[in-house]
Protein backbone atom coordinates (compact mmCIF):
# COMPACT_ATOMS: atom_id res chain seq x y z
CA UNK A 1 0.00 0.00 0.00
CA UNK A 2 2.61 2.61 0.97
CA UNK A 3 6.26 1.91 -0.51
CA UNK A 4 9.11 4.51 0.36
CA UNK A 5 12.31 3.78 -1.59
CA UNK A 6 15.55 5.28 -0.93
CA UNK A 7 14.36 8.66 0.41
CA UNK A 8 16.81 11.61 1.29
CA UNK A 9 15.46 14.93 2.31
CA UNK A 10 17.74 17.78 2.23
CA UNK A 11 17.58 21.31 3.63
CA UNK A 12 18.84 24.03 1.60
CA UNK A 13 17.87 27.05 3.84
CA UNK A 14 21.53 27.15 5.05
CA UNK A 15 24.60 27.66 2.87
CA UNK A 16 25.44 24.61 3.33
CA UNK A 17 22.81 21.84 2.34
CA UNK A 18 22.21 20.09 5.59
CA UNK A 19 20.88 16.01 4.68
CA UNK A 20 18.08 14.80 7.40
CA UNK A 21 17.28 11.97 6.49
CA UNK A 22 19.37 9.04 4.10
CA UNK A 23 18.09 6.31 2.33
CA UNK A 24 14.95 5.71 4.07
CA UNK A 25 13.22 2.45 2.79
CA UNK A 26 9.28 1.83 4.12
CA UNK A 27 6.91 -0.56 3.06
CA UNK A 28 3.62 -0.81 5.21
CA UNK A 29 0.52 -2.95 3.84
CA UNK A 30 -3.12 -1.97 4.75
CA UNK A 31 -4.03 -2.90 8.75
CA UNK A 32 -0.52 -3.07 9.88
CA UNK A 33 1.15 -1.22 12.20
CA UNK A 34 4.78 -0.59 11.88
CA UNK A 35 7.09 1.80 14.76
CA UNK A 36 9.32 3.93 13.69
CA UNK A 37 11.70 4.42 16.92
CA UNK A 38 14.74 6.68 17.29
CA UNK A 39 15.88 9.67 19.56
CA UNK A 40 14.73 13.11 18.87
CA UNK A 41 16.56 14.88 16.02
CA UNK A 42 16.98 11.37 14.16
CA UNK A 43 15.03 12.49 11.08
CA UNK A 44 11.64 10.68 12.41
CA UNK A 45 9.24 14.01 11.69
CA UNK A 46 10.62 14.65 8.27
CA UNK A 47 10.22 11.33 7.58
CA UNK A 48 6.76 11.41 8.18
CA UNK A 49 6.34 14.61 6.80
CA UNK A 50 7.37 13.72 3.32
CA UNK A 51 4.85 10.98 3.53
CA UNK A 52 2.06 12.64 4.23
CA UNK A 53 3.10 15.26 1.78
CA UNK A 54 3.32 18.20 3.38
CA UNK A 55 7.25 18.63 3.48
CA UNK A 56 7.22 22.30 1.47
CA UNK A 57 8.33 21.77 -1.64
CA UNK A 58 10.89 24.54 -1.94
CA UNK A 59 12.49 24.42 1.68
CA UNK A 60 13.17 20.77 1.52
CA UNK A 61 14.57 18.86 -1.62
CA UNK A 62 13.40 14.93 -1.67
CA UNK A 63 14.94 11.97 -3.55
CA UNK A 64 13.76 8.90 -4.14
CA UNK A 65 10.11 7.66 -3.99
CA UNK A 66 6.95 7.28 -2.07
CA UNK A 67 4.16 5.68 -3.66
CA UNK A 68 1.14 5.38 -1.56
CA UNK A 69 -1.88 3.07 -3.57
CA UNK A 70 0.02 4.41 -7.04
CA UNK A 71 0.19 7.46 -6.47
CA UNK A 72 3.46 9.04 -6.28
CA UNK A 73 3.51 11.41 -3.28
CA UNK A 74 6.82 13.15 -3.92
CA UNK A 75 6.19 14.30 -7.79
CA UNK A 76 2.13 13.97 -8.16
CA UNK A 77 0.02 17.52 -8.70
CA UNK A 78 -1.18 19.48 -5.82
CA UNK A 79 -4.73 18.82 -6.61
CA UNK A 80 -3.88 15.05 -6.34
CA UNK A 81 -2.28 15.20 -3.68
CA UNK A 82 -4.69 16.55 -1.77
CA UNK A 83 -7.58 14.64 -2.67
CA UNK A 84 -5.52 11.62 -0.96
CA UNK A 85 -4.93 14.23 2.58
CA UNK A 86 -7.33 13.70 4.96
CA UNK A 87 -9.35 11.22 2.82
CA UNK A 88 -6.19 8.73 2.69
CA UNK A 89 -3.76 9.56 4.53
CA UNK A 90 -4.05 11.49 7.94
CA UNK A 91 -1.58 12.53 10.72
CA UNK A 92 -1.56 13.13 13.94
CA UNK A 93 1.11 15.08 16.51
CA UNK A 94 3.32 15.34 19.07
CA UNK A 95 1.71 18.54 20.86
CA UNK A 96 -1.64 18.07 21.68
CA UNK A 97 -1.43 22.06 22.93
CA UNK A 98 -0.19 23.09 19.40
CA UNK A 99 -2.23 21.16 17.08
CA UNK A 100 -5.90 22.33 17.46
CA UNK A 101 -6.73 25.50 16.31
CA UNK A 102 -7.29 27.93 19.63
CA UNK A 103 -10.10 30.32 17.23
CA UNK A 104 -11.72 27.26 16.30
CA UNK A 105 -14.73 25.01 18.29
CA UNK A 106 -13.84 21.33 18.48
CA UNK A 107 -16.94 20.13 16.47
CA UNK A 108 -15.87 22.53 13.61
CA UNK A 109 -12.22 21.28 13.85
CA UNK A 110 -13.38 17.38 14.06
CA UNK A 111 -15.66 18.14 10.35
CA UNK A 112 -13.59 19.84 8.48
CA UNK A 113 -11.97 16.73 6.38
CA UNK A 114 -16.13 15.90 5.60
CA UNK A 115 -16.05 19.64 4.63
CA UNK A 116 -13.55 19.11 2.27
CA UNK A 117 -14.01 15.37 1.21
CA UNK A 118 -17.53 15.12 0.91
CA UNK A 119 -20.94 16.71 0.31
CA UNK A 120 -22.74 15.94 3.50
CA UNK A 121 -24.70 18.50 4.56
CA UNK A 122 -24.21 20.59 8.30
CA UNK A 123 -26.72 17.95 10.16
CA UNK A 124 -25.42 14.99 8.80
CA UNK A 125 -21.44 16.53 9.33
CA UNK A 126 -22.78 17.03 12.87
CA UNK A 127 -23.86 13.41 13.49
CA UNK A 128 -20.46 11.59 12.01
CA UNK A 129 -18.00 14.25 14.37
CA UNK A 130 -20.20 13.36 17.23
CA UNK A 131 -20.06 9.62 16.48
CA UNK A 132 -16.40 10.31 16.07
CA UNK A 133 -15.75 11.77 19.37
CA UNK A 134 -18.16 8.86 21.24
CA UNK A 135 -15.80 6.71 18.99
CA UNK A 136 -13.07 7.76 20.50
CA UNK A 137 -13.77 7.27 24.08
CA UNK A 138 -14.40 11.00 25.04
CA UNK A 139 -17.57 11.47 27.31
CA UNK A 140 -20.13 13.83 26.36
CA UNK A 141 -19.63 14.35 23.22
CA UNK A 142 -21.92 17.33 22.26
CA UNK A 143 -19.95 19.14 25.10
CA UNK A 144 -17.09 18.75 23.65
CA UNK A 145 -18.74 19.60 20.00
CA UNK A 146 -19.10 22.36 21.51
CA UNK A 147 -15.88 23.47 23.26
CA UNK A 148 -12.86 25.44 22.46
CA UNK A 149 -9.60 23.67 22.17
CA UNK A 150 -8.25 25.53 25.57
CA UNK A 151 -11.00 23.96 27.66
CA UNK A 152 -9.94 20.56 27.13
CA UNK A 153 -7.11 18.82 29.10
CA UNK A 154 -3.84 17.02 26.95
CA UNK A 155 -5.47 13.53 26.72
CA UNK A 156 -8.96 14.57 25.51
CA UNK A 157 -6.88 16.91 23.11
CA UNK A 158 -5.24 14.08 21.58
CA UNK A 159 -8.46 11.73 21.31
CA UNK A 160 -9.94 14.89 19.15
CA UNK A 161 -7.19 14.41 16.99
CA UNK A 162 -7.33 11.49 16.74
CA UNK A 163 -11.47 11.86 15.96
CA UNK A 164 -10.71 14.32 13.23
CA UNK A 165 -8.15 12.12 11.37
CA UNK A 166 -10.16 8.79 11.34
CA UNK A 167 -13.44 11.05 10.59
CA UNK A 168 -12.77 9.47 6.69
CA UNK A 169 -11.94 6.68 7.69
CA UNK A 170 -8.00 6.68 6.20
CA UNK A 171 -6.14 3.67 5.09
CA UNK A 172 -3.09 5.16 6.76
CA UNK A 173 -2.45 6.85 9.92
CA UNK A 174 0.89 8.91 10.42
CA UNK A 175 0.85 9.15 14.62
CA UNK A 176 4.51 11.34 15.24
CA UNK A 177 4.96 10.91 18.68
CA UNK A 178 0.99 11.04 19.95
CA UNK A 179 1.92 10.13 23.15
CA UNK A 180 4.82 11.95 24.27
CA UNK A 181 3.05 14.52 25.90
CA UNK A 182 0.48 12.88 28.06
CA UNK A 183 1.62 11.60 31.05
CA UNK A 184 1.70 7.37 31.45
CA UNK A 185 -1.79 6.23 32.51
CA UNK A 186 -3.17 9.10 29.22
CA UNK A 187 -0.35 7.18 27.06
CA UNK A 188 -1.60 3.64 27.58
CA UNK A 189 -5.05 4.70 27.05
CA UNK A 190 -4.23 6.29 23.61
CA UNK A 191 -2.47 3.40 22.61
CA UNK A 192 -5.31 0.81 22.96
CA UNK A 193 -7.36 3.64 21.16
CA UNK A 194 -5.04 3.42 18.43
CA UNK A 195 -4.87 -0.45 18.95
CA UNK A 196 -8.93 -1.07 18.63
CA UNK A 197 -9.06 1.62 16.09
CA UNK A 198 -6.31 -0.18 13.95
CA UNK A 199 -8.65 -4.18 14.39
CA UNK A 200 -11.87 -2.23 13.76
CA UNK A 201 -11.27 -0.30 10.85
CA UNK A 202 -8.51 -2.10 9.73
CA UNK A 203 -6.42 1.09 9.49
CA UNK A 204 -2.66 0.99 9.03
CA UNK A 205 -0.83 2.90 11.01
CA UNK A 206 2.83 4.34 11.37
CA UNK A 207 3.52 4.78 14.54
CA UNK A 208 6.27 7.03 15.92
CA UNK A 209 8.22 7.36 19.27
CA UNK A 210 11.26 7.39 21.00
CA UNK A 211 9.77 4.62 23.34
CA UNK A 212 10.88 1.64 22.59
CA UNK A 213 8.10 -0.42 25.23
CA UNK A 214 5.00 1.67 23.54
CA UNK A 215 6.31 0.24 20.09
CA UNK A 216 6.72 -3.63 21.32
CA UNK A 217 2.85 -3.31 22.90
CA UNK A 218 1.60 -2.01 19.63
CA UNK A 219 3.76 -2.65 16.22
CA UNK A 220 4.62 -6.42 15.02
CA UNK A 221 7.51 -4.59 12.41
CA UNK A 222 9.67 -1.62 13.72
CA UNK A 223 12.23 0.38 11.94
CA UNK A 224 15.05 2.11 14.11
CA UNK A 225 16.29 5.48 13.32
CA UNK A 226 19.78 7.27 14.27
CA UNK A 227 20.96 10.36 12.81
CA UNK A 228 19.09 10.33 9.32
CA UNK A 229 20.24 6.61 8.74
CA UNK A 230 18.31 3.34 9.64
CA UNK A 231 20.04 1.61 11.41
CA UNK A 232 18.27 -2.07 12.10
CA UNK A 233 14.76 -3.04 10.97
CA UNK A 234 12.59 -6.29 11.41
CA UNK A 235 10.35 -8.07 13.58
CA UNK A 236 9.93 -6.60 16.77
CA UNK A 237 10.44 -9.58 18.56
CA UNK A 238 13.39 -10.63 16.65
CA UNK A 239 14.83 -6.53 16.98
CA UNK A 240 14.14 -6.91 21.00
CA UNK A 241 15.77 -10.54 21.09
CA UNK A 242 18.27 -10.15 19.01
CA UNK A 243 19.33 -6.59 18.05
CA UNK A 244 22.00 -6.07 15.52
CA UNK A 245 23.11 -2.32 15.56
CA UNK A 246 24.81 -1.14 19.29
CA UNK A 247 22.58 1.99 18.94
CA UNK A 248 19.51 -0.56 19.01
CA UNK A 249 21.03 -2.93 21.98
CA UNK A 250 21.13 0.70 24.33
CA UNK A 251 17.25 1.71 23.29
CA UNK A 252 16.54 -1.83 24.63
CA UNK A 253 18.66 -1.44 27.68
CA UNK A 254 17.58 1.83 28.07
CA UNK A 255 13.91 0.98 28.81
CA UNK A 256 13.28 1.30 32.69
CA UNK A 257 12.63 -2.45 33.84
CA UNK A 258 10.02 -2.37 36.37
CA UNK A 259 10.37 -5.23 38.84
CA UNK A 260 7.34 -6.30 40.50
CA UNK A 261 8.35 -8.69 43.87
CA UNK B 1 -13.42 33.67 17.44
CA UNK B 2 -13.85 35.19 20.97
CA UNK B 3 -13.26 38.55 21.30
CA UNK B 4 -13.61 40.92 24.32
CA UNK B 5 -13.30 43.85 25.91
CA UNK B 6 -12.56 43.78 29.26
CA UNK B 7 -14.60 45.34 31.70
CA UNK B 8 -13.02 47.74 33.92
CA UNK B 9 -12.55 51.40 34.82
CA UNK B 10 -9.78 51.86 31.34
CA UNK B 11 -12.80 50.34 29.18
CA UNK B 12 -15.72 52.26 30.46
CA UNK B 13 -13.61 55.47 30.38
CA UNK B 14 -12.59 55.12 27.23
CA UNK B 15 -15.94 54.15 25.57
CA UNK B 16 -17.31 57.09 27.01
CA UNK B 17 -14.84 59.44 26.23
CA UNK B 18 -14.94 57.94 22.10
CA UNK B 19 -18.69 58.35 22.31
CA UNK B 20 -18.57 62.31 23.35
CA UNK B 21 -16.90 63.10 19.84
CA UNK B 22 -18.27 60.13 17.53
CA UNK B 23 -22.14 60.39 18.02
CA UNK B 24 -22.17 64.25 17.99
CA UNK B 25 -19.88 63.34 14.76
CA UNK B 26 -22.26 60.76 13.53
CA UNK B 27 -25.01 63.06 13.83
CA UNK B 28 -22.99 65.81 12.19
CA UNK B 29 -22.98 63.68 9.12
CA UNK B 30 -26.99 64.06 8.41
CA UNK B 31 -27.46 67.04 10.46
CA UNK B 32 -26.26 69.84 12.44
CA UNK B 33 -27.75 72.99 14.00
CA UNK B 34 -26.42 75.47 11.57
CA UNK B 35 -25.29 75.18 7.75
CA UNK B 36 -21.89 74.70 8.71
CA UNK B 37 -20.82 76.69 5.92
CA UNK B 38 -22.88 79.71 6.09
CA UNK B 39 -20.82 83.02 6.28
CA UNK B 40 -22.53 85.95 9.04
CA UNK B 41 -20.54 89.09 9.12
CA UNK B 42 -22.52 90.07 12.09
CA UNK B 43 -21.44 86.97 14.25
CA UNK B 44 -17.90 87.11 13.48
CA UNK B 45 -15.78 85.44 16.29
CA UNK B 46 -19.25 86.13 18.84
CA UNK B 47 -19.04 84.75 22.02
CA UNK B 48 -20.76 81.86 23.31
CA UNK B 49 -24.54 82.00 23.64
CA UNK B 50 -27.55 80.02 24.03
CA UNK B 51 -28.30 80.24 20.20
CA UNK B 52 -24.45 79.25 19.60
CA UNK B 53 -22.50 77.41 22.38
CA UNK B 54 -19.18 77.28 21.07
CA UNK B 55 -19.65 80.83 19.71
CA UNK B 56 -18.79 82.05 16.32
CA UNK B 57 -15.76 81.49 13.88
CA UNK B 58 -13.69 84.20 12.21
CA UNK B 59 -16.61 83.98 9.10
CA UNK B 60 -19.06 84.11 11.71
CA UNK B 61 -19.77 80.46 10.94
CA UNK B 62 -21.78 78.59 14.15
CA UNK B 63 -18.56 76.41 16.08
CA UNK B 64 -20.98 73.68 17.22
CA UNK B 65 -22.12 72.59 13.90
CA UNK B 66 -18.25 73.38 12.44
CA UNK B 67 -16.78 70.82 15.35
CA UNK B 68 -19.72 68.25 14.63
CA UNK B 69 -18.94 68.24 10.84
CA UNK B 70 -15.40 68.82 11.11
CA UNK B 71 -15.40 65.93 13.61
CA UNK B 72 -17.50 63.69 10.92
CA UNK B 73 -14.84 64.39 8.31
CA UNK B 74 -12.17 63.42 10.28
CA UNK B 75 -13.50 60.43 11.76
CA UNK B 76 -14.50 58.97 8.41
CA UNK B 77 -10.83 59.95 7.12
CA UNK B 78 -9.37 58.02 9.69
CA UNK B 79 -12.03 55.42 9.03
CA UNK B 80 -11.55 55.28 5.50
CA UNK B 81 -7.17 54.99 6.16
CA UNK B 82 -7.33 52.15 8.49
CA UNK B 83 -10.64 50.29 6.35
CA UNK B 84 -7.84 50.72 2.98
CA UNK B 85 -4.86 50.17 4.52
CA UNK B 86 -5.61 47.02 6.62
CA UNK B 87 -7.52 45.46 3.50
CA UNK B 88 -4.74 46.15 1.30
CA UNK B 89 -1.61 45.70 4.16
CA UNK B 90 -3.83 42.11 5.00
CA UNK B 91 -4.32 41.32 1.75
CA UNK B 92 0.11 41.81 0.97
CA UNK B 93 1.19 40.44 4.21
CA UNK B 94 -1.03 37.03 4.22
CA UNK B 95 0.35 36.28 0.46
CA UNK B 96 4.08 37.30 1.41
CA UNK B 97 3.97 36.02 4.72
CA UNK B 98 2.39 32.51 3.66
CA UNK B 99 3.82 31.71 0.28
CA UNK B 100 7.89 33.21 1.16
CA UNK B 101 10.18 33.02 -1.49
CA UNK B 102 11.42 35.98 -3.83
CA UNK B 103 8.26 37.80 -3.95
CA UNK B 104 8.05 38.01 -0.67
CA UNK B 105 11.75 39.10 -0.41
CA UNK B 106 11.33 42.06 -3.04
CA UNK B 107 8.00 43.23 -1.75
CA UNK B 108 9.15 43.35 2.37
CA UNK B 109 12.65 45.15 1.35
CA UNK B 110 10.31 47.72 -1.09
CA UNK B 111 8.70 47.92 2.57
CA UNK B 112 11.35 48.38 4.87
CA UNK B 113 12.41 51.42 3.03
CA UNK B 114 8.70 52.25 2.74
CA UNK B 115 9.04 52.44 6.58
CA UNK B 116 11.82 53.71 6.86
CA UNK B 117 9.85 56.93 6.43
CA UNK B 118 7.66 58.02 9.21
CA UNK B 119 4.16 57.62 7.76
CA UNK B 120 3.31 61.44 7.96
CA UNK B 121 6.29 62.05 5.43
CA UNK B 122 5.36 59.09 3.27
CA UNK B 123 1.33 60.86 3.43
CA UNK B 124 2.61 64.07 2.96
CA UNK B 125 4.68 62.69 -0.44
CA UNK B 126 1.17 61.34 -1.95
CA UNK B 127 -0.83 63.79 -1.32
CA UNK B 128 1.65 65.93 -3.02
CA UNK B 129 1.12 63.82 -6.05
CA UNK B 130 -2.42 63.47 -5.82
CA UNK B 131 -3.30 66.91 -4.41
CA UNK B 132 -4.99 68.09 -1.20
CA UNK B 133 -8.80 67.48 -0.48
CA UNK B 134 -10.25 65.10 1.94
CA UNK B 135 -10.85 61.71 -0.65
CA UNK B 136 -6.86 62.37 -1.43
CA UNK B 137 -5.85 62.90 1.91
CA UNK B 138 -7.67 59.61 2.62
CA UNK B 139 -6.02 57.72 -0.61
CA UNK B 140 -2.63 59.09 0.75
CA UNK B 141 -3.02 57.86 4.22
CA UNK B 142 -3.98 54.86 3.20
CA UNK B 143 -1.55 54.34 0.89
CA UNK B 144 1.01 55.11 3.76
CA UNK B 145 -0.51 52.79 6.08
CA UNK B 146 -0.17 49.94 3.82
CA UNK B 147 3.58 49.02 4.79
CA UNK B 148 2.72 48.54 8.35
CA UNK B 149 0.02 46.56 8.38
CA UNK B 150 1.66 44.57 5.57
CA UNK B 151 4.09 43.80 7.95
CA UNK B 152 2.20 42.82 11.34
CA UNK B 153 -0.07 40.68 9.27
CA UNK B 154 3.14 38.90 7.33
CA UNK B 155 4.56 37.90 11.05
CA UNK B 156 1.46 36.87 11.96
CA UNK B 157 0.89 34.39 8.91
CA UNK B 158 5.01 33.11 9.33
CA UNK B 159 4.17 32.53 13.19
CA UNK B 160 0.86 30.26 12.36
CA UNK B 161 1.68 29.00 9.37
CA UNK B 162 3.89 26.63 10.83
CA UNK B 163 1.71 24.88 13.89
CA UNK B 164 1.08 21.91 13.64
CA UNK B 165 -2.92 22.71 13.39
CA UNK B 166 -1.88 24.32 10.43
CA UNK B 167 -0.24 21.21 8.95
CA UNK B 168 -3.41 19.35 10.44
CA UNK B 169 -5.50 21.64 8.02
CA UNK B 170 -3.96 21.32 4.97
CA UNK B 171 -3.70 17.23 5.77
CA UNK B 172 -7.20 17.28 5.74
CA UNK B 173 -6.67 18.55 2.02
CA UNK B 174 -7.87 21.98 2.93
CA UNK B 175 -6.52 24.46 -0.48
CA UNK B 176 -4.35 27.33 0.50
CA UNK B 177 -6.95 29.81 -0.05
CA UNK B 178 -8.58 27.88 2.97
CA UNK B 179 -5.67 27.56 5.15
CA UNK B 180 -5.08 31.35 4.69
CA UNK B 181 -8.92 32.61 4.81
CA UNK B 182 -10.26 30.08 7.57
CA UNK B 183 -7.87 29.00 9.38
CA UNK B 184 -4.94 31.20 9.76
CA UNK B 185 -6.96 34.05 9.11
CA UNK B 186 -8.74 34.22 12.34
CA UNK B 187 -5.70 33.51 14.15
CA UNK B 188 -4.29 37.52 13.56
CA UNK B 189 -7.65 38.87 14.26
CA UNK B 190 -6.84 39.73 17.83
CA UNK B 191 -3.71 41.66 16.66
CA UNK B 192 -5.37 43.54 13.62
CA UNK B 193 -8.11 44.79 15.93
CA UNK B 194 -4.98 46.86 18.17
CA UNK B 195 -3.30 47.21 14.68
CA UNK B 196 -6.64 49.16 13.44
CA UNK B 197 -7.07 51.05 16.78
CA UNK B 198 -3.40 52.31 16.62
CA UNK B 199 -3.74 53.07 13.01
CA UNK B 200 -6.56 55.06 13.59
CA UNK B 201 -5.28 56.97 15.78
CA UNK B 202 -2.28 57.73 14.01
CA UNK B 203 -4.53 58.38 11.04
CA UNK B 204 -6.53 61.38 13.13
CA UNK B 205 -3.42 62.90 14.24
CA UNK B 206 -2.06 62.60 10.26
CA UNK B 207 -5.09 63.95 9.08
CA UNK B 208 -4.90 66.81 11.53
CA UNK B 209 -1.15 67.72 10.82
CA UNK B 210 -1.72 67.66 7.08
CA UNK B 211 -4.80 69.78 7.29
CA UNK B 212 -2.74 72.35 10.01
CA UNK B 213 0.04 72.22 7.28
CA UNK B 214 -3.09 73.26 4.36
CA UNK B 215 -2.75 70.67 2.25
CA UNK B 216 -4.87 68.58 3.64
CA UNK B 217 -8.95 69.15 4.01
CA UNK B 218 -9.46 72.50 2.22
CA UNK B 219 -12.38 75.25 2.75
CA UNK B 220 -14.68 75.24 3.16
CA UNK B 221 -14.82 71.88 4.26
CA UNK B 222 -14.53 71.09 7.88
CA UNK B 223 -12.51 68.68 9.84
CA UNK B 224 -10.87 69.14 12.93
CA UNK B 225 -7.15 69.88 11.72
CA UNK B 226 -8.32 72.61 8.99
CA UNK B 227 -9.93 74.18 12.19
CA UNK B 228 -7.41 73.90 14.63
CA UNK B 229 -5.49 75.64 11.16
CA UNK B 230 -7.58 77.99 10.80
CA UNK B 231 -7.50 79.20 14.39
CA UNK B 232 -4.03 79.90 14.71
CA UNK B 233 -4.64 83.56 13.74
CA UNK B 234 -6.99 83.92 16.61
CA UNK B 235 -5.44 82.24 19.64
CA UNK B 236 -5.06 84.95 21.98
CA UNK B 237 -8.20 86.78 20.95
CA UNK B 238 -10.47 83.75 20.98
CA UNK B 239 -8.59 80.70 22.35
CA UNK B 240 -11.50 78.89 22.11
CA UNK B 241 -11.55 78.35 18.72
CA UNK B 242 -8.57 76.67 19.09
CA UNK B 243 -9.53 74.68 22.00
CA UNK B 244 -12.36 72.89 20.78
CA UNK B 245 -10.81 71.19 17.88
CA UNK B 246 -8.07 70.34 19.83
CA UNK B 247 -9.65 68.61 22.80
CA UNK B 248 -11.69 66.82 20.11
CA UNK B 249 -8.85 65.42 18.94
CA UNK B 250 -7.34 64.59 21.97
CA UNK B 251 -10.22 62.98 23.74
CA UNK B 252 -11.72 60.66 20.87
CA UNK B 253 -7.48 59.37 20.34
CA UNK B 254 -7.15 59.09 24.10
CA UNK B 255 -10.65 56.99 23.86
CA UNK B 256 -9.46 54.85 20.96
CA UNK B 257 -6.78 53.86 22.66
CA UNK B 258 -7.74 53.73 25.56
CA UNK B 259 -10.40 50.40 24.47
CA UNK B 260 -7.70 49.18 22.33
CA UNK B 261 -5.94 48.20 25.73
CA UNK B 262 -8.53 46.31 27.06
CA UNK B 263 -9.31 44.15 23.74
CA UNK B 264 -8.32 40.65 23.93
N1 LIG C 1 14.52 23.72 8.25
C1 LIG C 1 15.51 22.88 8.62
N2 LIG C 1 16.77 23.03 8.13
C2 LIG C 1 17.74 22.18 8.48
N3 LIG C 1 17.59 21.17 9.32
C3 LIG C 1 16.38 20.95 9.85
C4 LIG C 1 15.27 21.79 9.53
N4 LIG C 1 14.18 21.34 10.21
C5 LIG C 1 14.61 20.27 10.93
N5 LIG C 1 15.92 20.03 10.71
C6 LIG C 1 16.75 18.94 11.29
O1 LIG C 1 16.25 17.69 10.87
C7 LIG C 1 16.62 16.71 11.81
C8 LIG C 1 15.52 15.74 11.97
O2 LIG C 1 14.45 16.33 12.66
P1 LIG C 1 13.12 15.52 13.04
O3 LIG C 1 12.69 14.71 11.88
O4 LIG C 1 12.15 16.52 13.56
O5 LIG C 1 13.59 14.57 14.21
P2 LIG C 1 12.71 13.65 15.15
O6 LIG C 1 11.29 13.77 14.75
O7 LIG C 1 13.27 12.29 14.96
O8 LIG C 1 12.94 14.13 16.53
C9 LIG C 1 16.99 17.44 13.08
O9 LIG C 1 18.36 17.25 13.31
C10 LIG C 1 16.69 18.88 12.79
O10 LIG C 1 17.67 19.71 13.37
MG1 LIG D 1 9.71 14.51 15.92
Amino acid sequence: MLHVEDLNIEFHDHIIPETVVYDFDLDIESGEIVGLVGESGSGKSMSALAIAGLLNRHDARKKGSIVFEGIDILNCPREILRSVQGDKISMIFQEPMTSLNPVKKIGWQVEEALRIHTDMNKEERKQKALEMLKEVELDDPERIYRSYPHQLSGGMRQRVMIAAAMINSPKLLIADEPTTALDVTVQAQIVSLLKRINKEKGTAILFISHDLSLVRQLCKRVIVMKSGYIVDSGETEEIFSNPKHEYTKNLISSIPQVKLD
Amino acid sequence: MNLRIKKNANSIMGIVLTAIVVIPAIIGIFWTPYDPETINGSLKLAGASWAHPFGCDNFGRDILSRIMLGSSTTFLIGMGTVIGGAVVGTLVGALTGFYGGVIDEVLMRFNDVMLSFPSLLLALTFVAIFGPGKYRVMWALAIAFVPSFARIIRAEFKRVKNMDYVKAARLSGASDFRIMYVHILPNTVKVLINAVLIGFNNAVLAEAGLSFLGIGVQPPDASLGRMLSDSQTYLFTKPSYAIIPGMAIIVMVLGVSMIGKEVE
